[in-house]
């Protein structure tokens, strides 16, 4: 099983906590803009699948950004007109697209329905007005509740929303309010629920640096009490983040968590691709959409750097992104990637974590609980080292 | 062989800063050794900390040819001397393989504290000492003022010292021309048996250990059985010849001559700096008086980190001791790092840069204990012992009393820095001893004070009050009796042997309260919650808490973040290798520095 990952990086406004490659749209033509920028990733998509002799294994593509829903309808569709030249609808068994609230009008869903997509993350962030606007968002309570209304009208049933939590100043009550909210439309069968991280290099780093905004992190708290909540609703916590009613976890992300092949197109997009069974070479894009013009236009693949992996990083890769699930990590899986002694050091660090209650092990798989998701860079750090 | 009395064998001796290093370059390249370049970097500062610091830490020597007017081909063999007080040992040894010194002094600065100190040891050598003015370029140079500074503060005439400019290049020729002239060719005969002195070593990856030597009498040649006659081993020679920021090979080296020699010496500890090398065959009778081993003041004990062996380290400390004889060290056992050296240094610079040395140069990261003085600690039983480390203090119900060692400060500083001087003594336990003016503006100060307020970043306070105006020399004077205490720092109820220090009672609080606050910062936060204390035996004076790590998380890893996240990881990784384990609190490599610093 493959992914194909679709990267669109505009947004109307850079949200001040937001550290990902978006490229602020102010003083531009943005219709020229957006067509320029989705011949461009037709012409990757070319370029990309030129090499690919098998293409029955992809069975998801994701469109995220960014925002995709900002380029508008008729570029999308070329977008994935392009992809299914070479991948069949009827191939895939999900495609997702990440859509802003204020983006998602009755005229857009229904044309992205028709188009195909199966799957929309909303990027609703939270219920509360005072949140939404710590966040300097443009979104509001009555904009996220009509998107989704809009939604559930033209019959979307698989709807993520994400949502922030320990927003400073946010209370509790706040956060759980949203997810009231929210879960009223029974068509949202996936919740992303990021804890706020301030990123170096964002204004809100800036912000909290100057004591402008106070940031005195209730993390845990409410990191739990979300826990309860959802689960509580039915839901399965099965990533660090994500929530899912059983069956709705999202297929294209898992694989980036089972450590599956995906491409990456677009400006800055990442992919990971193996060749024979041993080599595995992780590449990201150029950042900027001049290079990615001028790469392209030359014939060659946008790419920025390309890396093969060593035993050691696959493993450090495994225990990462292992441990951010509900499967965990497989312990024979480990035995593959290390010799006996290094393996039994693993072991008795593994076996200390599971006494301390941050690791169980169930059928030879090391599973993380709630108190060692908390502490999840930790776990990885001491486990690969 | 060269013919003896064309030789001339010199250092350049100066304060700090005064332009050593940059003459040595000139001269080079009249010598034709090195080509003209305007780099800024002395080209005998070929050590890694000294091109970091800008400043000379070891002695270096080179070797060149220069025709002189008189017709005649001279082979001149300098000595780039450091100026800083912590590397005064470089100084010595390198006088004790020539015959004359240039003294150069800053047209800008005059006579300074080092300026003084090096021309006694040159004094003491029985040297020929050729004042030299430098820097007469810059439009604040004060040519007659410094002339007469030398004549009052010295004692020697100057109205002959020769004019340069080091940097531009002025009077070079006409320096070379007063060194053949002035300064005597070397005595000694080289049909005597060989004597021959090891003035400074090191060690070189290829050629294994190599000494460098200056022959006094007899004549030396590859293929020889030459024995160490301090440590009495016997060893062939396989290389020897001439430095000049290379090595040139030669037949042999005569009396008079300096140069470098290359044995089959396997084990880096059969040889010392200051030994006396003979010919095993035809053996001289007396060896050389070689050298008083100098007086380290500050002590503190390394330890390899988390991913190092004692062993490597063990086997560096040998090949550092080489090229620095003045370090000396010995094992030791701490609970809480483990082993490790107990090393003394000739102060706090000098041991900055033999931790930065051993971490650049030789690869090896370590950390270090609190450097401190050596304290003398008298028993009721009658018993002394000297303390040089707080771990080897004994049970406080034994002893009658503590010394602490003082230090005669001289400063000398222009007359309107006075008052900020006093100012800063005030904090130093410093008690005015005598103050003279040595010229119309300039004071000279006398202080006793403890040392240990001397060698902890004295110097650079003082710099500081005076916008670098003051220069200042110390010398040990003796012990007197002072209310010293232990201080003990404890993480989570255990003692970290490791950070102990001793410091006297008024300032423990103080001193206590500071380092525990530093330490709370650097310490990362773990899973479990950690206490910091500081104690004066079962009294706890301050307190910090560490709490637990609340969240270690990262919200978000999809396909875009993986390579970063794995990245970040690896770096981490990294950063662990400069940790060291006390119990199972991870304690970064900087706490330890931070905390040297806090004597400060
Ligand atoms: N203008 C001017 N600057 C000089 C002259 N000679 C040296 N300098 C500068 O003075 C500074 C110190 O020179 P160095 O040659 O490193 O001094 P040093 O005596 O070797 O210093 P240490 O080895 O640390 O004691 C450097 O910045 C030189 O460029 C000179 O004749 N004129
Ligand atoms: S909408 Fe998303 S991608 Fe765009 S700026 Fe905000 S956080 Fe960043
Ligand atoms: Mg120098």
């Amino acid at each position: 099983m493959k992914g194909i990952y679709i990267h669109i990086p505009f947004c109307s406004k850079k949200c001040i906590y937001c550290d990902f490659t978006v490229f602020d749209t102010n003083n531009r033509f943005l219709e020229e803009l957006f067509k320029e920028y989705t011949d461009l990733v037709c012409v990757e998509i070319d370029l990309r699948f030129q090499e690919i002799l098998n293409n029955k294994d992809f069975k998801t593509l994701y469109i995220g950004g960014g925002t995709p829903s900002f380029i508008g309808v008729e570029n999308l569709l070329r977008i994935l007109d392009k992809i299914f030249l070479y991948v069949p609808f009827s191939q895939f068994e999900e495609i997702t697209i990440e859509a802003n609230p204020e983006d998602v009008s009755l005229d857009f869903v229904k044309r992205i329905k028709e188009m195909g997509i199966s799957r929309v993350s909303l990027g609703i962030q939270s219920m509360s007005e005072k949140a939404l606007e710590k966040l300097s968002r443009r979104n509001t309570p009555q904009i996220n509740r009509t998107a989704l209304e809009n939604l559930a009208n033209v019959g979307f049933d698989n709807i993520n929303v994400d949502l922030i939590f320990d927003v400073p100043q946010v209370p509790l009550e706040d956060v759980i309010n949203s997810l009231d909210v929210v879960l009223q439309y029974n068509v949202v069968k996936h919740v992303s629920a990021y804890g706020l991280t301030v990123e170096e290099f964002t204004p809100l780093k800036l912000f909290v640096d100057r004591g402008i905004i106070k940031y005195g992190s209730s993390f845990e708290e409410q990191f739990i009490a979300i826990h309860e909540y959802l689960t509580s609703r039915g839901f399965r916590h099965y990533e660090i983040s994500n929530y899912a009613i059983p069956g709705y976890e999202s297929k294209h992300n898992l694989l980036y968590w089972r450590r599956q092949e995906y491409l990456g197109i677009g400006v800055s997009a990442c992919g990971f691709v193996r060749r024979g069974d041993s080599s595995e070479k992780r590449y990201q894009n150029v950042l900027s959409i001049n290079a990615y013009r001028d790469m392209l236009f030359r014939g060659e693949l946008p790419v920025r750097y390309e890396e093969f992996l060593t035993r050691n990083e696959a493993f450090d890769e495994l225990v990462m992104l292992g441990l951010r699930t509900s499967e965990g990590i497989d312990l024979e899986q480990v035995r593959t990637f290390v010799d006996d002694e290094r393996y039994n050091i693993f072991l008795a660090k593994a076996n200390n974590f599971i006494s301390q209650g941050f690791l169980e092990l169930c059928d030879r798989k090391l599973i993380p609980t709630l108190k060692g998701w908390i502490i999840h860079n930790s776990l990885v750090f001491e486990l690969t080292s | 062989m060269f013919d003896k009395s064309r030789i001339r064998n010199f250092s350049i001796i100066a304060h700090i800063d005064h332009g050593k290093s940059t003459l040595a370059d000139r001269l080079l390249e009249v010598g034709g050794v090195k080509e003209k370049s305007d780099s800024d970097t002395p080209a005998l500062d070929f050590m890694p900390v000294e091109r970091e610091h800008g400043i000379t830490v070891k002695a270096q020597s080179a070797t060149f040819e220069y025709r002189s007017k008189d017709g005649n081909t001279y082979l001149l063999n300098l000595i780039d001397t450091p100026g800083h007080i912590d590397f005064n040992y470089e100084v010595r040894r390198a006088l004790k393989a020539c015959e004359g010194v240039i003294l150069l002094v800053d047209a800008t600065q005059g006579v300074q504290a080092q300026t003084i100190t090096n021309f006694l040891l040159a004094m003491e050598e029985g040297l020929e000492i050729l004042p030299v003015i430098n820097k007469i370029d810059l439009p604040n140079a004060n040519i007659e003022a410094t002339k007469e500074e030398i004549e009052k503060e010295l004692g020697i005439p100057a109205d002959d010292a020769i004019l340069i400019s080091a940097k531009n290049g002025t009077g070079i020729e006409e320096l070379v021309e007063a060194i053949i002239a002035r300064i005597p060719p070397p005595k000694g005969d080289v049909n005597l048996p060989l004597k021959a002195l090891v003035f400074d070593s090191f060690y070189d990856n290829y050629k294994g250990v190599v000494a460098k030597i200056r022959v006094f009498d007899g004549v030396v040649k590859p293929g020889d059985e030459i024995l160490f006659m301090g440590g009495q081993k016997k060893y062939k020679v396989e290389e020897l010849g001439y430095m000049a920021l290379k090595f040139i090979k030669k037949e042999e080296l005569g009396a008079g001559e300096v140069g470098y020699l290359i044995g089959n010496i396997k084990s880096i500890s059969d040889f010392t700096v200051g030994d006396t090398i003979t010919l095993s065959s035809n053996p001289t009778k007396e060896p050389l008086p070689g050298y008083r081993e100098p007086k380290p003041m500050v002590f503190a004990c390394i330890f390899p980190t988390e991913n190092q062996d004692f062993n490597d380290l063990k086997e560096v400390m040998m090949k550092l001791k080489l090229t620095d004889a003045s370090i000396v060290f010995e094992p030791v056992n701490s609970i809480s790092l483990g082993m490790g050296f107990k090393c003394g240094f000739l102060g706090l610079l000098h041991m900055q840069i033999v931790m930065e040395r051993l971490e650049t140069e030789f690869g090896v990261s370590v950390i270090s204990t609190i450097p401190t003085v050596k304290y003398k600690v008298n028993l009721k039983n009658g018993e002394v012992v000297y303390v040089e480390n707080p771990l080897e203090m004994p049970d406080p119900t034994k002893i009658d009393s503590i010394e602490e060692p003082y230090a005669l400060v001289t400063i000398i500083v222009p007359e309107t820095y006075i008052g900020d001087v006093m100012e800063l003594m005030q904090n130093k336990r410093a008690i005015q001893k005598s103050m003279s003016y040595i010229d119309s503006k300039r004071v000279e100060i006398k202080y006793e004070m403890p040392l240990s307020e001397v060698i902890y970043g004295f110097f650079d306070n003082l710099k500081s009050a005076t916008s670098g105006y003051a220069s200042m020399d110390y010398e040990f004077i003796g012990y007197r009796e002072s209310d010293i205490v232990k201080l003990d720092i404890l993480v989570n109820g255990k003692p970290v042997d490791a950070l102990s220090f001793l410091v006297h009672r008024d300032q423990a609080v103080y001193k206590g309260r500071e380092l525990v606050r530093k330490l709370q910062k650097l310490i990362p936060r773990h899973l479990f919650p950690i206490a910091i204390q500081a104690a004066i035996g079962s009294k706890v004076i301050a307190r910090e808490d560490i709490a637990p790590l609340r969240k270690d998380v990262t919200a978000k890893c999809y396909g875009g973040d993986v390579t970063r996240k794995r990245k970040l990881l690896e770096k981490q990784k990294e950063g662990k290798k400069k940790l060291k384990m006390i119990g199972n609190v991870s304690i970064p490599q900087e706490a330890f520095v931070e905390v040297m610093k806090i004597n400060q």
